[in-house]
């Protein structure tokens, strides 16, 4: 199978906030400052790469909270290597001096 | 009160927007794709549910209900992301459900479009396999092969040729950077006694950082140690082969330390290697190593310290970043070095090659014969591709309808042709399959095809990962190959005249009907080539096998003798086979019997000596290398060798008489000159031989080989403790068997007598490489007739069913059924002819490139050519007469009242 393509920076705040424990669309919404409108595509993409698994909440808890139950989402280990992967790209981005570029002299 | 109302008034129009994001759910769960509109409206029901009980719980302030309304616009926009992505999966599965359903319906069109290329890509897969077990990876258990290469000393005439231990020592020690390491090995027959049984082995006699080299590991105990190969003789250690272990050892893991007898001396089992291993030699299997400082014993006669001994081959690891170029240089610098300073190296040099170039080596050797096969095989998938084509084509003839209605519904072209290529892919999925489980049987035939032998040969080509990478790559054209033109071509007709056609009408679609009958001319033609070069093959393996190897094929029997077990010193030897020849030559029905070291044509050149001729000067950089073999009294007569001049050995030229020497007849015409040879002296090292024969010309390692200079020596003089006996009989050879094996055990019960064979048999051998080219490319030819033949039938099957109307008005007009049989057997003759011509001129242009492997047989044979394009014809009139008959049985009555 292919490899696939590396995750651009959306996927991996989504990953990265479940992986932090928020695994109900609007939480991940929340801990990622994302848009429903991107939060939820990306949720099933990732799914179907294999990243996530996703499950209904226990019925008994929701039937508690008189609501239906929603649905959450769980990091594969796949995904844990993804987010690994994507998170030491990052880190690989050796801090540089943004100062000069904050005072150029058309902007001044 | 007044709070009261407020609350229940903001409930009010609370729950009012509630039920109005509920809505938004409701509405956007129609943008969902129908597969998962339940599952998105549950997901976002529950979620919005869920955040607006937390906000009623945990209110965070006024912009609350706007935010939620803002997120739940965003449900919309994931709708329609699903509608999106998930549809064109969907409607990959749709299709390919429709595709399977359509497979299914017409099982008979479905199993010969499933056979036909499951054939074409099961030749393929075939012989990818071979190329991938003999070429590409011909060593297993290596490590990193791709950096080990083959290092070959050549001489001043550019001959390979084998290097000598102290000149691979200096090599070693002086290696350029670029290589990592240098290993050197040879071949050597041994025999092994476990307990009283002794049995003949193939070992490789091999310097100490072999296995290392090769990054080998034991897979029981160890491999050799540095100081193993240090000191000639000192450690007696042998690494037993995996295979060898398993069969002789019953995979005993307390093998290790047992002492075994080779060559009657006592060695040390240290270890078993790595199971994957077979030695490094392609297509051998090594029964076990032994350091090369057990030379003297293993090989009788001490090389190690002799420059001029060239028995060892050696092979180069370089470093990943070494280029062949680079560290060849550096090697020319040593080679020169070495020149200089030894007489024994004087225009010697080394030259690296990649493992399948090496001249001479069994890549170099079945490069030409797997080229050509491949070629043939792609050629064959070609011509099942086209076969399919023709099949979907007809069958597209019936789903014009559908494609108008589909048309009519608004699918886009792109769609059907989507679609179309899906249900090709389909096919040529199951057929890949199909191919797969034909290779896996294919590959078993092959492999069962070579002869025994006394080598211990291993062809096992077997479906690997690699093989199926290809057979899936060979599919994927395929299905582009037989899907692409008709789908393009069906999408492209109009939606009026595709829902107004009937079948006839559509059939005799001018452009569709035109590619059907260029399809089969090409196939025509394909099979016109493969067939003049299968011919060519059969009697290039026919002369091979007929060839004139310049000894009598006819009633000899061969069987080899091994003194070494029986502890023969070399006195006792040469009375052994004195008296066995003595024996044999007694047993009624034997003419004549005779002894030598070496059975011509057994692939591999085992004799080469360094010579001087008196009398002859050789040029400045020539070198003197000549072809050799030890052989018995009376053994020309034996083989039926004629003897041009002078006499054969006798017993009386053994030890303690002068050396004597037979020459062919083209050692005494290149070196000799006008002058008889006879009372000549050449010398081999430091003994000088007096040639008292010329025998005439054979053929001593390959059966292609042009002729060269032979030297025969007296097996007496040059004792050695394996040897064939000959026997020529008068009848049948096998039946003297068991009477020859009973003299030997009446001389000496404890040596045994192996490798029993008729010359026959062993001619097998000699020309086993243009057996299977030939077999092959013969499997290949039947099967591209028996495709291009129903391709042929199909499409004139198919004209008479659309001409049907036509034929019964030429009928009812007064057309006699021969007329009408004669109309269908000119359309087909025509597309045959044009098939055959275009063929023709084909193979005429092909069959060059591969003229070298042909023997006796001129590329342009008349005889192929015009007997293939006889028998094409021949074949096209069978494929023609159902159809033909069909026609003119017709009955004109019914024939008119079709459509």
């Amino acid at each position: 199978m292919p490899k696939p393509a590396p995750l651009a920076f959306g996927p991996v705040a989504i990953l990265h906030a479940i992986a932090g424990g928020n695994r109900f669309g609007f939480d991940i919404m929340d801990a990622t400052g994302l848009t429903s409108g991107t939060v939820y595509p990306a949720l099933d993409k990732l799914e179907s790469l294999g990243y996530l698994s996703s499950h209904w909440e226990d019925a008994r808890t929701a039937r508690r909270d008189k609501r239906p139950p929603r649905r959450y989402f769980d990091l594969t280990a796949a995904g844990a290597t993804a987010l690994a992967g994507a998170l030491q790209r990052y880190k690989n981005l050796k801090p540089v001096s943004l100062a000069v570029w904050k005072i150029r002299p058309s902007e001044a | 009160m007044n709070d009261e109302r407020r609350t229940s008034n903001a409930e009010r129009q609370a729950s009012k927007l509630l039920r109005l994001l509920l809505a938004i759910v409701n509405v956007g769960s129609r943008l969902a794709p129908p597969s998962r509109r339940r599952e998105w409206r549950r997901q976002w029901r529950a979620d919005i549910l869920h955040e607006w009980q937390w906000l009623t719980r945990h209110p965070r302030g006024a912009g609350d209900r706007a935010g939620l309304f803002v997120r739940a616009a965003g449900a919309l926009r994931h709708a329609f992301w699903l509608r999106l992505h998930v549809r064109r999966l969907e409607m990959i599965t749709q299709d390919l459900r429709y595709g399977w359903r359509l497979m299914v319906r017409k099982p008979g069109i479905t199993a010969i479009a499933v056979l036909t290329l499951g054939l074409g890509i099961g030749a393929n897969a075939t012989v990818y396999s071979w190329i991938e077990s003999g070429l590409r990876r011909p060593l297993p258990g290596v490590v990193d092969p791709d950096r080990v290469v083959v290092l070959d000393g050549i001489t001043g005439t550019r001959d390979t040729i084998a290097l000598s231990y102290p000149d691979f020592v200096d090599y070693r020690a002086h290696r350029p950077a670029g290589v990592d390491d240098l290993i050197a090995y040879t071949i050597v027959p041994m025999s092994l006694r476990i307990g009283d049984e002794s049995q003949r082995v193939w070992g490789q006699l091999v310097s100490g950082n072999y296995f290392e080299m090769l990054g080998v590991r034991a897979g029981l105990g160890r491999t050799f140690a540095p100081e193993e190969d240090r000191t000639p003789e000192k450690y007696p250690v042998v690494v037993l082969s995996h295979r060898f272990w398993e069969r002789h050892f019953d995979s005993d893991r307390n093998v290790l330390g047992r002492v075994v007898t080779l060559n009657s001396h006592a060695f040390t089992v240290i270890g078993v290697a790595d199971a994957a291993f077979r030695g490094s030699e392609p297509y051998l299997s090594m029964d076990l190593w032994v350091p090369m400082m057990m030379q003297p014993t293993a090989m009788a006669g001490d090389r190690l310290s002799a420059r001029g001994a060239t028995f060892l081959q050696t092979m180069v690891r370089l470093k990943p970043d070494a280029t062949l170029a680079r560290v060849q240089a550096d090697l020319d610098v040593i080679g020169r070095n070495l020149a200089a300073t030894y007489a024994e190296d004087r225009d010697r040099s080394v030259r690296l090659y990649k493992m399948w170039q090496a001249p001479g080596r069994s890549g170099a050797v079945t490069l030409p014969s797997l080229t050509v096969l491949m070629a043939f095989a792609a050629v064959v998938l070609l011509i099942a591709c086209a076969n399919v084509a023709n099949l979907l084509l007809a069958r597209a003839v019936n789903r014009q309808r559908e494609t108008g209605v589909r048309l009519a519904l608004g699918a886009s072209r792109r769609r059907l042709v989507q679609q179309l290529l899906t249900e090709s892919a389909l096919l040529a999925a199951v057929g890949g399959l199909a191919g797969v489980v034909i290779a896996f049987w294919t590959t078993k035939l092959l492999s069962t095809l070579v002869p025994p032998m006394p080598i211990p040969i291993v062809f096992e080509p077997s479906v690997t990962a690699p093989v199926l990478a290809f057979t899936l790559l060979a599919t994927a054209l395929s299905a582009l190959a037989f899907g692409l033109a008709p789908a393009l071509q069906h999408s492209a007709s109009s939606m009026l005249s595709a829902l107004k056609a009937s079948a006839a009408s559509v059939t005799a679609s001018p452009s569709r009907a035109r590619m059907r009958r260029v399809l089969v001319v090409a196939q025509v033609a394909a099979s016109i080539v493969l067939l003049v070069s299968a011919s060519l093959f059969m009697r290039t393996l026919r002369n091979a096998q007929t060839a004139d190897p310049g000894f009598s094929t006819r009633n000899g029997l061969l069987a080899s003798i091994d003194l070494a077990p029986a502890g023969y010193d070399e006195a006792h030897g040469r009375a052994f086979y004195r008296d066995l020849l003595t024996r044999v030559r007694t047993i009624p029905g034997v003419e004549a019997a005779s002894l030598a070291y070496r059975v011509p044509l057994l692939f591999w050149t085992t004799g080469d000596m360094r010579v001087q001729i008196d009398g002859y000067i050789p040029a400045p950089n020539e070198d003197l290398i000549v072809d050799s073999n030890r052989i018995g009294s009376d053994y020309l007569r034996t083989m039926g060798i004629g003897l041009v001049e002078g006499r054969e050995f006798t017993d009386r030229d053994t030890a303690g008489a002068p050396d004597v020497g037979i020459i062919n007849e083209t050692l005494a015409r290149r070196y000799f000159g006008g002058r008889s040879p006879i009372g000549g002296h050449i010398r081999v090292g430091t003994r000088i031989v007096e040639v008292v024969g010329v025998a005439r010309d054979g053929k001593y390692t390959w059966i292609t080989e042009t002729p060269r200079p032979f030297l025969y020596i007296s097996a007496l003089q040059w004792f050695h403790v394996h040897s064939v006996l000959h026997v020529k009989t008068a009848g049948n050879p096998g039946a003297l068997v068991s009477a020859i094996q009973q003299q030997v055990r009446t001389i000496d019960a404890n040596v045994p007598l192996f490798e029993i064979r008729t010359i026959g048999e062993h001619l097998q051998i000699a020309t086993m490489l243009q057996a299977q080219l030939a077999h092959m490319l013969g499997a290949f030819g039947a099967l591209a007739l028996l495709l291009a033949m129903v391709g042929l039938y199909g499409v004139i099957a198919a004209t008479v069913a659309q001409r049907t109307p036509e034929i019964g008005m030429r009928m009812a007009l007064g057309a006699t059924r021969l007329n009408i049989a004669t109309l269908v057997l000119k359309q087909s003759l025509g597309l045959t002819l044009a098939g055959v011509g275009l063929g023709l001129a084909g193979a005429f242009t092909i069959t060059r490139l591969f003229k070298t492997l042909l023997l006796g047989v001129s590329a342009t044979d008349g005889v192929s050519f015009v007997g293939t394009a006889a028998l094409l014809i021949l074949v096209s009139l069978l494929a023609t007469y159902l159809p033909a008959r069909r026609a003119a049985v017709l009955d004109p009555t019914q024939a008119l009242r079709q459509d």
